[in-house]
């Protein structure tokens, strides 16, 4: 199974109809894109943190990536990251994101980072260069 | 805390509790600074805390939170230059902490 499988089920039960099924959407969509940056990072020869550390750990390498598609890539994850930790832990209403729209905000958005790391990956010269920044900053 | 041009800022004393905790407060008002300058149509900015529940050796985002009235989409390639603007200038270990979350005013009941 690889991490993206999970953008697949947030589609499948976001328009379920109900809270518990669009908040699931935000959750799976931010574990989509989270499971595909570290694995696109530990292929790429980046060691990182075990456990729960890695979540910080994969958004500060994309974050302070010198490259602005790795950069935006890292936003978006910043992004589902806190949508993630209110759609699993706070079950009070959320003004700005409590919504199914919001939730298939986020899948749209898991969506496009996707696509933008497999161009980044499937391009040697600019997977290389993103690498050799990475490593660079945290030797 | 004062005001950075024009723009009201306010802290929630957690915030300000969790800044001093971490020694950050200068990299905190540098960020804050950037921010309304980046982040056009900003009415005002609100430092807030949020849990992460991501059981590191740190519990709390620094939320930039940011109001106006634009969309969230409209503001998202300013957004990208103050992500570039954070990591041109804020070391790892204060940037980290920071994350910007842009409200608009006109969709809040």
């Amino acid at each position: 199974m690889k991490g993206r499988d999970f953008l697949d089920l947030a589609q499948e039960i976001v328009g379920v109809g109900s809270e518990r099924h669009w908040r699931g959407a935000f959750i799976h969509a931010y574990y989509a894109l989270l499971l595909e940056a570290r694995d696109a990072l530990l292929q790429w020869g980046i060691s990182l943190p075990p456990r729960q550390a890695v979540h910080a750990e994969v958004r500060l390498r994309l974050t302070y990536s010198a490259n602005s598609d790795v950069r935006d890539i890292g936003l978006t994850l910043d992004r589902l990251a806190q949508r993630r930790a209110w759609a699993s832990y706070v079950l009070q209403p959320h003004s700005q994101f409590g919504s199914e729209s919001a939730a298939r905000n986020a899948i749209h958005e898991a969506a496009s980072a996707l696509a933008s790391l497999d161009a980044i990956d499937s391009d040697p010269n600019q997977r290389a260069t993103v690498i050799a920044d990475i490593r660079a900053r945290w030797p | 805390m004062a005001a950075t041009q024009t723009i009201p800022v306010n802290i929630t004393p957690e915030a300000a509790s969790w800044i001093e905790e971490l020694g950050i407060q200068d990299g905190v008002d540098k960020a804050v600074d950037a921010a309304t300058r980046i982040l056009a149509g900003m009415n005002h900015l609100r430092l807030a805390i949020e849990p992460t529940y991501e059981d590191d050796d740190f519990p709390y985002w620094l939320i930039l939170e940011c109001h106006g009235n634009r969309t969230d989409d409209e503001v998202r390639a300013a957004m990208r230059k103050w992500y570039t603007w954070r990591a041109d200038n804020l070391p790892v270990q204060v940037g980290r902490h920071l994350i910007p979350t842009w409200i608009d005013d006109r969709e809040r009941p």
